[in-house]
């Protein structure tokens, strides 16, 4: 196959992380294929096949509900004492710590529990509605199919990477990004395609510089 | 218990290149269990040949030598275990009948070594591909490049917590040259390079030398690396040299 020109069947063969529900037959990104450059010209493709379906481009303000200082300690102080944690709660008590602290301080009061929902996320490539505990058990729950909350929950792993260049962030949020892709197509998914398409910007942004700081060339661009 | 050495090995490059090395230096295992499906298709598990520059100062497998053959060749005794799992009850019958000084554990991708299993009392060996406490998880050697860091191998002594047992020893190695292939060919050399080094101290002094305790809470977790930071970091790889 050319490297400039990679056709929608190809590109899903090289890149099949976006394609067919993802909430259901989930990725596993184990032992993953390596394919040279073109691995981005397909990347690049099925990213654009996401985009055709999106309209406009809504911000994250629109999403999170505001907390203000107070909300975030009151949460923090009777978090060890949470028996259930709504997911909505969670995602908007972190963006708003992300937002008043910055991820990357000490300041920043949630780093443990950041990362045990990155944990969470990663393990079973879905969020869940609630968790069970300050360590995020999942128990059981089988309510995963909310939009919303993985809009939110990419929203809060792209601040928290841009706040500290941590990969694990970045990784998190590759993934997430992929699971969307390939929901957007569904009936009702208007949320989606609202503020997906500000999600792939932000993504092929940091994507293309990480390639050319290495070396590479993100499709001629 | 005493000194005996038990291989607890699935069927993967990591376990090739773990066998073979050991047989490269005559050590004596006192058993090997082989577990799961030679020609399954479980993470880890390759059925075809990888192509990849050899690597000076290090041991690569013949891939051309599967591991029972090795085993065989070597005299060691050997049990195939058909459970691909880990946890499973024939593998904990198999190590309790054993009764080792020492289990040397390289098994499929994804799987976590379970309570029972860790209560036997021996020191289950895993030889973590990762710097830690700074890279635990999975995939770190690429998470390694995509820093600018080296690669580190470290070797611990398995607890209950993912990668947070005692630290026994590390060894940092260098981004190999872009020839050489990351996930089964340089990632399960080095490990089987550190591997010998502790074998030879357990062996020397009857016992695994003094562990290091993590710090709780210390150090970063990573998850199996998305293709777009793999390729990157193969990328920034082929850079380097």
């Amino acid at each position: 196959m050319s490297e400039k020109t990679l056709n929608l069947r190809d590109a899903e063969v090289v890149y099949p992380y976006s394609t067919g529900n993802k909430l259901e037959d989930r990725n596993t990104y184990f032992y993953s294929g390596y394919y040279g450059e073109v691995f981005f010209t397909a990347w690049r493709t099925q990213r654009s096949k996401a985009l055709a379906l999106c309209e406009g481009k809504a911000s994250a303000s629109t999403l999170f509900l505001a907390f203000w200082g107070e909300d975030i300690d009151l949460f923090v102080e009777n978090l060890p004492k949470f028996n259930l944690i709504e997911t909505d709660t969670l995602l908007n008590i972190l963006m708003a710590a992300q937002l008043k602290y910055s991820t990357d301080t000490s300041a920043f009061p949630l780093s443990h529990l950041l990362r045990q929902f990155v944990k969470k996320v990663e393990v079973s490539k879905r969020v869940h509605e609630e968790y069970k505990g300050a360590e995020l058990l999942i128990d059981g729950c089988l309510k995963y199919h909310d939009s919303s909350l993985y809009l939110k929950a990419a929203y809060v792993f792209l601040t928290a990477y841009k706040d500290t260049l941590g990969l694990q962030y970045l990784n998190a949020f590759l993934k997430i990004t992929d699971t969307l892709c390939s929901i957007v197509h569904l009936r009702g998914e208007f949320l989606i395609r609202e503020h997906l398409s500000g999600l792939i910007d932000s993504e092929t942004s940091i994507v293309r510089s990480l390639i050319v700081d290495a070396g590479g060339n993100c499709d001629g661009k | 218990m005493g000194n005996k050495i038990v291989v607890l090995a699935s069927y993967t490059s990591r376990s090739l290149a773990y066998i073979q090395a050991m047989a490269n230096k005559n050590i004596h295992l006192s058993h090997v269990i082989l577990f799961g499906s030679e020609s399954g298709d479980l993470p880890g598990q390759s059925n075809s040949d990888i192509l990849s520059a050899k690597v000076e100062g290090l041991f690569l497998p013949n891939q051309s030598e599967s591991i029972s053959e090795t085993v065989k060749k070597q005299g060691w005794q050997f049990s195939q275990v058909d459970a691909d799992n880990i946890n499973s009850s024939e593998i904990l019958e198999k190590v309790k009948e054993l009764s080792p000084g020492l289990v040397i554990y390289s098994g499929y991708g994804g799987q976590i070594i379970r309570k029972p299993l860790l209560s036997l009392g021996m020191p289950i060996l895993h030889m973590h591909s990762g710097w830690l406490p700074q890279y635990r998880g999975s995939t770190t050697l690429y998470y390694s490049i995509l820093n600018g860091d080296d690669i580190g191998v470290s070797a611990i002594v398995m607890a209950e917590n993912i990668d947070q047992g005692d630290i026994v020893r590390r060894r940092k190695y260098p981004i190999p040259h872009a020839d050489v292939d990351l996930d089964h060919v340089y990632d399960s050399a080095i490990r089987a390079n550190l591997l010998l080094e502790v074998i030879d101290d357990f062996i020397k002094c009857n016992k695994l030398p003094e562990g290091i305790p993590q710090v709780e809470d210390s150090g970063e977790d990573y998850f199996v690396i998305h293709p777009l930071l793999k390729h990157i970091a193969i990328l920034k790889q082929k850079k380097c040299k």
